[in-house]
């Protein structure tokens, strides 16, 4: 499977307060695949997301190349092997879209979903662009509301960033750019370990409003 | 003579000072985990916390292996023991390091996020390093004030040795002086004319013995000297100058030898070797040296008389002799008397290179 890789300059999906990470936020071991997710959503920002499951849509791909069993290439198994308990997820605004693979995944009894871009729309001047920049991943604690609808909260920049102006955190990371991005570059394992704690702790404006979505179904009733 | 009790000399001196060697030691390794634990860049309060409280936790392993395994295994040299108990200590500790002392950090400083310091396979490495190097930091130290022991222990035997030489050659030359002024008394009683001379003779045997002799070494010449010298003065005594047969044989007179070995040989001969009627009785001396080789042997007839190693009278004799030859010859020495009927005889044999 080839990804298309194209960048659309200017597309803000989110704002820019979320943490990214090098490595993702999961730990194998962790994985949990949530059924509930699949299926069309809208969100409170006028925005339109289609969760599908990784699994099937890879699975489907393969059969219209026709005898894909053994056509697969070794990164193909290996993008199948890795992401096989995730999501496709098609976040569609103003007629911008972009696709994200997402592992859900579990910390204590907490629902997490980690997010990693995966193509994008833009035309083909921008390629040069696209070559400077990195994929990196987001998470988002996944909480089901009572009426069908789940809320995405992104950890965000500001928690993080003032747990550090706090020195409270010893995460390995980097400020970089000219925006002075903050970039975690722990280990899965140390990333993991501090959503534990995250989540265990109590302190104020843990979630950042900014960064929260809520997602309503798109056949649910009004 | 009395022998130095190291091991006392040692509990005496002890040198140990703990609180200086946990400060230096604890210190230390507060400053390099703390590096390493805040990868280099600038400490913030979670790296402090956190080292702290790793040194907390280690302390409890370290002080096991220093007060406990180290004294009762290691230095009494059951090492297969000491190594097993060591990786038990090791391993245990940082079992229950790996799986408690992150839940206790979070129980205390619920505020508070120790994520990247270690992890569980990396607390093993740590743990490993971290006793070994304290075991040798701990054996450097302890090798250091062995060491120190070492040479006060060497300094008091030098200096104790010294007092036994000086004591004993304080005690020859009394003996040796009130001889000389019997003989000079009867003389002056006599009112014999070569008193005079006799005098002068008697002071250049003394000025040796007093002043000469106060040295480590003196040469096989010098001390060859005084023996003629003081064979010379016994014809005052009325001894004939032939009544000893000096035979020497001597590769290099500047051989060095302790002071005043030969002399109470001499003066033992004298003593005990005449009867007084029978004028054919002889001392007779060989005094040989080849090489790294010097041996002394004199004979004189016995008179059936004891030969008491403690004479009173006459200070210590021979025995001051042996325990001279023991202290400044150590295993390098022979000393051997043998009496027959009627002969004495006394050999001193010595191998010192030079």
């Amino acid at each position: 499977m080839k990804s298309r890789i194209v960048v659309l300059l200017g597309l803000i999906l989110f704002s820019s307060c979320i943490v990214k990470s090098i490595q993702p936020f999961y730990i194998k071991n962790s994985e949990s695949f949530n059924e509930k997710l699949i299926g069309s959503w809208s969100d409170n920002k006028k925005g339109s997301w289609e969760v599908l499951s990784f699994e099937e849509e890879f699975k489907k791909e393969n059969s219209k190349e026709g005898n894909a069993k053994f056509k697969l290439s070794k990164e193909d198994i290996k993008l199948y092997e890795t992401y096989k308990n995730g999501y496709f997820i098609k976040y569609v605004k103003k007629e911008s879209e972009a696709m994200f693979i997402g592992v859900p995944f579990k910390v204590d009894n907490h629902f997490f979903i980690d997010f990693v871009p995966f193509e994008f729309d833009s035309d083909d001047i921008s390629k040069l662009v696209g070559q400077h920049l990195l994929k990196t991943h987001s998470t988002a604690l996944v909480e089901i509301n009572g009426n069908d609808s789940i809320n995405l909260k992104w950890l965000s920049e500001k928690a993080v960033g003032t747990l550090l102006e706090q020195k409270k955190l010893r995460l390995k990371h980097e400020i970089t750019g000219l925006d002075e991005d903050l970039v975690l570059t722990a280990s899965s394992q140390e990333l993991y370990n501090f959503l534990k704690k995250f989540m265990s702790s109590d302190f104020d404006d843990k979630w950042d409003n900014d960064d929260i979505y809520t997602l309503t179904p798109d056949n649910a009733k009004p | 003579m009395q022998n130095l009790n190291i091991n006392s000399i040692l509990k005496k001196s002890n040198y140990h000072r703990p609180l200086l060697f946990n400060s230096v030691l604890w210190s230390l390794a507060f400053i390099i985990l703390l590096f390493i634990f805040s990868k280099g860049q600038i400490p913030i309060t979670a790296d402090y916390t956190y080292t702290l409280g790793f040194l907390l936790v280690i302390a409890v392993p370290v002080c096991i292996n220093f007060y406990v395994l180290i004294p009762r295994f290691l230095r009494q040299e059951r090492y297969i023991v000491y190594l097993l108990l060591f990786t038990t200590i090791l391993i245990s500790s940082a079992f229950i390091k790996s799986f408690l002392f992150g839940n206790l950090l979070d129980f205390i400083f619920p505020n508070y996020f120790f994520v990247s310091y270690l992890s569980k396979s990396d607390i093993f490495l740590t743990y490993s390093i971290f006793l070994i190097t304290t075991t040798l930091f701990k054996l450097t130290e302890d090798w250091f004030y062995f060491n120190k022991n070492q040479n006060q222990v060497l300094k008091i035997q030098n200096q104790h040795i010294q007092t036994q030489l000086s004591a004993l050659r304080a005690q020859i030359n009394p003996h040796f002086l009130f001889n000389s002024l019997n003989v000079i008394y009867a003389m002056a009683l006599e009112k014999k004319e070569n008193i005079t001379k006799a005098i002068v003779e008697l002071s250049d045997v003394l000025r040796y013995v007093i002043y000469d002799s106060d040295t480590e070494r003196v040469t096989l010449k010098e001390e060859l000297k005084l023996i003629q010298n003081y064979i010379a003065f016994q014809k005052y005594r009325g001894h004939s100058e032939n009544t000893v047969a000096l035979n020497t044989d001597i590769e290099n007179d500047n051989f060095k030898i302790y002071p005043m070995l030969l002399l109470p040989l001499l003066e033992n001969a004298y003593k005990y070797g005449f009867s007084g009627s029978d004028t054919s009785e002889k001392i007779e001396i060989q005094l040989t040296q080849k090489q790294s080789n010097f041996k002394f042997k004199i004979q004189n007839s016995s008179q059936d008389i004891d030969h008491n190693l403690d004479d009173n009278y006459s200070g210590v004799g021979l025995e001051n002799l042996k325990n001279n030859l023991n202290l400044v010859y150590p295993d390098k020495h022979k000393f051997n008397i043998a009496e027959t009927k009627d002969r004495f005889t006394v050999v001193i044999e010595i191998e010192d290179e030079q």
